[in-house]
This record gives C-alpha cells, structure tokens and sequence, in this order.
C-alpha cells in the first residue's frame, strides 16, 4: 500500500508507457509522501465498460489516510499530468483521485501499516528500505 | 458471507495454487468465525500489469470483506494468518504480501 488502480481504454497504454507511468506514480507518491517505494503498487486494467463517455483513463489510489488536501491535490495533479504525456491522452479526459484508508486494516511486509508521522513509522520505513 | 477478492500474478505460484489456497482461507476464516462459508473470487494480473516499486510485481493483493468488525488485536491476528498460510503455499515472503480487511461497520477515516 498505496495501490493505485488505472484503468484505460483498450489501446491507449502499451506496455512500455504502463511502465514508465508506474515508475512516476512511484517517484510522486513518495516525493509527496516520504513514503517507502518498496510499498507503491501500480495495476492496470482495460476498460471494461466502467468508464464515462468522455472519459479515457482512471487513476484511482487508495492510500493511508493522514494527507492533507494539498499533498493529494499535488498527487493527482501531476499523476493526471504524467499519463496524459506517456500516453497521449487529453488530460481532460483523465480522472484521478484518492482513496483513504485506516492503516491498522492493511498488513504489508508482515506488519500491520503504521498511521502516517506514528512513532512507528520510521520502524515502518526502516523494513521498506531493506525489503 | 465474508468474501476475499485476490488480486495475483497470472503466470505466478498463487495462479497455480488458486484451490490449496481458497481451501486454507476457509480453514483460517472458520477458525476465527466458525460455521461461516466464504466466497473467493480471483484476479490474474497479467504480465506487465502490474508494478511494484516501478519493477514487474510479484505481489498478491487479498482484500477480505467480512461480516464482522474484529478489534485491532484480531485483525492482526487474522491478517497474520492470511499472510502464514500465503507464504506457506506459495513460497512467496511477507514482502510480496498486501491484505486488506473491510469490516462491517469501515471505520471513519
């Protein structure tokens, strides 16, 4: 955790941009969010019909609740930004947004999540930076 | 009914092991709560679907959606045995292991 869903249209992505897109989520979660990167999970998935008619693409993370509007706004900003360069899709076209989520409901590396600036973060961090 | 939803790697160990491993969540979730069935359903990720730390995952996603609102103690002991009975199966470590537990009443965040 954090994972972040996208979803596309069918032909929009290939894989090399999936990559490249995956590689900045990582880079932005982690600049906003101080974040280990051994943590960020990106998927991807081909639009099955979930998308809105004018829509292309979905950036949806699901994140450990604590962040303050700016930090978010700043994710998905530059996340909408970054697959609309990979990609070629019209930006305005992409949807993205944030999902909080209690930290003690997710377990990861064996241990449950710790809550954003605990006493157990830094433990937390520690274990992402060896893993 | 509870309901697990997997998210694994499709040409991975979890995607060969898909009946040893719904058979040891049953195990698990009756040993917490007795007498109640679950429902597993699964999704195989293909390659180059996903990514963690911005290289080719070899993650498993379970998320349990139970019936029940189990306090922090059993959550983790829960969550502990999914993670135990994954490795076991798969080989795979804790690392490449995210479980998620919606309760019945989420909490407010």
């Amino acid at each position: 955790m954090p994972l972040y869903r996208t979803l596309v249209r069918p032909g929009l992505i290939d894989r090399d941009q999936r990559q490249a897109f995956a590689n900045d989520v990582v880079e932005v979660h982690c600049a906003v969010t101080g974040a280990p990167p051994s943590f960020v999970h990106v998927v991807y998935a081909d639009d099955d019909g979930q998308l809105a008619d004018g829509q292309n693409a979905m950036v949806l993370g699901t994140i450990r609740h604590g962040r303050d509007a700016e930090q978010k706004a700043e994710i998905t900003s530059r996340l909408s930004a970054a697959l609309a360069d990979y990609t070629g899709i019209d930006v305005a076209t992409i949807t993205a947004s944030l999902v909080d989520i209690d930290a003690s409901y997710t377990m990861e590396g064996g241990v449950l999540l710790p809550e954003p600036g605990s006493p157990e973060e830094a433990e937390w961090k520690a274990l992402g930076a060896t893993s | 009914m509870s309901t697990f939803s997997c998210l694994i790697q499709a040409d991975g160990i979890a995607a060969a092991s898909r009946s040893e491993l719904e058979g040891r969540l049953q195990t698990l979730h009756a040993t917490h709560y007795p007498s109640e069935q679950i429902d597993v359903s699964w999704r195989l990720v293909p390659d180059g679907y996903m990514f963690t730390e911005g290289r080719q995952s070899t993650s498993s996603v379970i998320s349990c959606r139970l019936q029940y609102s189990p306090t922090l103690a059993e959550r983790e002991r829960y969550m502990r045995g999914v993670c135990d009975l994954w490795t076991d199966v798969t080989g795979c470590t804790d690392h490449e292991i995210v479980v998620a537990i919606t309760p019945a009443e989420p909490p407010t965040v």
